[in-house]
């Protein structure tokens, strides 16, 4: 991923559907760190961690409908990239991360959304348990 | 809002491609077919909801990230 690449969210994100823009980068950058930030351009204070779903289910995959395809501007499948939302609990053993509806975007058109896979049996809160501190 | 009654077998019509149709209903349940063009996006509005509800508990404060102790459970699995 380049060092900061800025992709406009024409719908916004689910419960942020006011914030367009959003900036992905790395916070650190360290070869083993697979977590992207997302954060908004229009309120900083809004921001995610990020990380390709298919680095914690190899078989991760999704199915693209046309609509997005279209609405994505995507010509080929190498420019697409997918992340998934992290959500940490405070006071829980384990993170979560949201298999059901990734990040998607288009590295070349800069055209992001959020989309819901319907029919799936991909969950919103997928556990990874937390390391022993 | 527009409220009407349908009975089983009737079906409405949205625009001119989308068309909605009542297939059975039993007690509470009613189930519903739905043909439309394939760009329509169609959801189940309490999974809008929770994935609404998810990315606001998501949100994070930057300075209160550790991605350290995350990279740190990602290798323990």
């Amino acid at each position: 991923m380049d060092k900061e690449l800025i992709i406009t969210f024409v719908d916004g994100i689910y419960g942020f559907e006011h914030l367009n823009r959003f900036a992905f980068y790395k916070r650190q950058e360290n070869e083993n760190n697979p977590f992207n930030i997302m954060q908004s351009i229009e309120d900083p204070s809004v921001s995610f961690i990020v990380i390709p779903p298919f680095l914690l289910d190899q078989e991760y995959e999704i199915e693209l409908e046309d609509s997005d395809i279209e609405g994505l501007d995507i010509k080929d499948e190498s420019e697409v990239m997918v992340l998934s939302i992290v959500s940490v609990p405070k006071g829980e053993n384990f993170f979560s991360v949201n298999f059901r509806s990734p990040i998607v975007f288009s590295m070349k058109s800069k055209l992001g959304k959020q989309i819901i896979l319907e029919q799936s049996d991909y969950e919103i809160r997928h556990k990874v348990m937390l390391a022993d501190n | 809002m527009l409220v009407l009654s349908r009975k089983v077998g009737e079906s409405l019509v949205i625009s001119k491609d989308i068309e909605i149709i009542i297939l059975e209903s039993t007690g509470q349940t009613v189930k519903i077919g739905i043909k439309a063009p394939k760009r329509i996006k169609i959801l189940r509005k309490e999974l809008i909801e929770e994935v609404s509800i998810e990315n606001i508990e998501a949100k994070v404060n930057l300075s209160d990230i550790n991605i350290d102790y995350l990279i740190k459970s990602l290798i323990k699995d």
